[in-house]
């Protein structure tokens, strides 16, 4: 599948875009995110990015995680489209947070860079 | 939108104890367990608000998502899914505590000055009657003798008064 090719919002295939867009990003931090989208066209859709040891790993499916993100289908498009940033879902309510969401504020920075190399998935991704 | 700290009655700069302080003002008034008109879904909300204005990271959070325009309305509302239970961590405090609140000092000071008027009022009828034996005053030793039912009138009444009060008060 081409990079260009359009995918579906987590769509199997998009997890699997995302897990070669991310395999080569090189995160100077330990630190396990999982993402639980509610509401999604094929219901709920779970996945963790693990980053240890300067890899990026993309696991489909629920899994134990240092941060756990939940989110409806419209509000992680939003956010993976940049039309709403995480901040401001979480003030509104419509982004939940659980785990330590101190790591997540402490290495901002470094998920501001995770941030830029999505943006080529989002390019190619249908919503 | 009304914010946490509007929730809470605070002000965005307010520091943690003074949150900690606002929150367990308005879980006593409003917790199941304790206020006898205790409000679920107020609760909730004053839960939630805690939760994350308690935390530093997540105020840090919370504190930038209000500095940016503001979003369509929250899917998340208070007594669909995300009805009202006890945190699971909590705040670490029984509900019982929340007596220990300044705000109830306060409110106390009254009522202890109401329950000592008959006191003061009896002790000055007994003064005053042994001054009035001692200067010989018809006057005193009457007006002594006649502050003797009105301090027992006062013993009955301030308890009943006080505790009108305070049901009037859990009312609202």
């Amino acid at each position: 599948m081409g990079e260009t090719e359009a995918m579906r919002f987590l769509s199997p295939e998009w997890l699997d875009h995302l897990a070669t867009v991310t395999a080569s990003a090189s995160p100077a931090l330990d630190l396990s995110v999982h993402q639980r989208v509610t509401g999604g066209p094929d219901g709920d859709v779970e996945y963790t990015l693990r980053l240890a040891g300067g890899t990026v790993r993309v696991e489909p499916g629920p899994g134990p995680a240092d941060v756990e993100l939940t989110a409806d289908y419209e509000t992680a498009a939003a956010i993976s489209q940049g039309r709403l940033s995480p901040a401001s879902a979480f003030a509104a309510g419509r982004l939940r947070i659980g785990g330590s969401v101190g790591a997540l504020v402490a290495h901002h920075e470094a998920f501001a860079g995770m941030a830029r190399l999505l943006d080529g998935v989002a390019g190619a991704t249908t919503y | 939108m009304a914010t946490y700290y509007d929730l809470l009655g605070v002000d965005p700069a307010a520091t943690t104890e003074e949150i900690q302080r606002a929150y367990r003002r308005l879980a006593r008034r409003h917790h199941p367990d304790v206020a006898p008109d205790g409000d679920r879904a107020t609760m909730a909300e004053i839960n939630s608000a805690w939760a994350v204005l308690g935390d530093p990271a997540r105020r840090r959070l919370y504190d930038a998502g209000l500095r940016e325009p503001a979003p369509p309305p929250p899917p998340f509302a208070p007594g669909t899914d995300d009805a009202w239970q006890p945190l699971e961590d909590d705040d670490g405090v029984d509900p019982e505590s929340y007596s220990d609140e300044p705000y109830v000092e306060v409110e106390r000071r009254p009522s202890d000055m109401l329950v000592m008027t008959p006191v003061l009022l009896a002790l000055t009828a007994v003064g005053g009657f042994f001054l009035s034996i001692l200067s010989g005053s018809a006057g005193l030793r009457t007006f002594s003798i006649l502050l003797v039912p009105v301090s027992g009138m006062g013993f009955v009444m301030a308890p009943l008064f006080v505790m009108l009060r305070s049901k009037r008060r859990s009312r609202e």
